[in-house]
């Protein structure tokens, strides 16, 4: 956990929230980091999730919530920065080297984390996740699409109404 | 016997197999199926609008997502006949224009389909003109 100093102005020494996984296991992060939920960030703000307390999150359980944590540790001091606009080439390709291998995983997990995003309002992880699920449909044929996203091979119905659908859709498969 | 045997053996880790592969495909597809609508649509939204058109295939509830995209960007480039960058032939042209034709009108017949108001659905229907452009060209 590189923690380089923010520059807040706000606190000197980093501060730390725990957040509550759904299975009761405790996570204490930097309070920078847990901010980039949209969600989170009031609570923090008005100074909660700190001490013993603890923000609970009854929807998001321990194997989610650490790799959104791990997220939003890798992206807090870019956040930090807002937005990096002074952030060097070599950061930026990191940061994009990261996302990359971050979203390298079984689509359960992608479907966990871009609910959880969207849960906990964290912009960037959504919109990561939902290009990832959208660079999986991209270029396939049907069928390719039904078997990529784990969609059981069709039913003669189904099938039937597949062709149908490909005769109306005819221009989107040219 | 023997032989037989080997083969019961076989058949069964077959359709074991088989079985597994079901119970993941489908357990995958109900968590793809539980997300809600407005994740689903943010998925869309980072396609274009012949690979997004492809995902109706899945199952109705795919089908209202693609009509209810809120904004409609129709690339005019996808549309351009292939392998043709610089020449391209009258009858190519009139080919890709109806294929565009026909991608106009898709999410709007739908959208009609459920009562919504006219208007509204034309303002609704952008065409990206930057992409316009090289169709132009080839059109001389």
């Amino acid at each position: 956990m590189a923690a380089p100093e923010s520059g807040d102005g706000n606190n000197g020494a980093a501060r730390m929230v725990t957040l509550i996984s759904s299975d009761n296991t405790r996570f204490e992060v930097e309070a920078a980091a847990a901010s980039l939920s949209q969600t989170l960030q009031l609570t923090i703000l008005d100074g909660g999730g700190g001490g013993g307390d603890g923000i609970p999150l009854p929807n998001v359980d321990s194997a989610t919530l650490s790799k959104v944590l791990e997220y939003c540790i890798k992206h807090a001091p870019a956040a930090a920065n807002g937005g990096a606009p002074n952030a060097t080439a070599v950061d930026r390709a990191e940061l994009e080297r990261f996302d990359n291998e971050f979203v390298n995983i079984d689509q359960s997990v992608l479907y966990s984390l871009i609910m959880a995003a969207h849960n906990l309002e964290i912009e960037g992880l959504q919109s990561l996740v939902a290009k990832k699920v959208a660079d999986m449909i991209k270029g396939k044929s049907p069928m390719e699409i039904r078997r990529t996203l784990g969609f059981p091979d069709p039913t003669p119905e189904e099938q039937a109404e597949m062709n149908a659908h490909m005769l109306e859709y005819g221009w989107a498969y040219e | 016997m023997g032989a037989t045997a080997e083969l019961l053996r076989h058949d069964s880790t077959k359709i074991e197999a088989a079985v597994t592969k079901d119970v993941e495909q489908e357990d995958q597809e109900d968590r793809l199926s539980n997300l809600p609508d407005d994740i689903l649509t943010l998925i869309l939204e980072r396609l274009k609008l012949h690979e997004a058109a492809r995902t109706s295939i899945l199952s109705r509830r795919w089908v209202h997502l693609f009509s209810q995209r809120s904004r409609i960007v129709i690339d005019i480039g996808a549309f351009n006949p292939k392998d043709q960058v610089s020449e391209s032939t009258l009858d190519d042209l009139a080919k890709s224009n109806a294929s565009l034709i026909q991608a106009t009108k898709t999410p709007v017949k739908v959208r009609e389909f459920r009562k919504k108001n006219k208007a509204e659905l034309e303002a609704l229907l952008l065409i990206d003109r930057g992409e316009a452009l090289p169709l132009r060209r080839q059109g001389h």
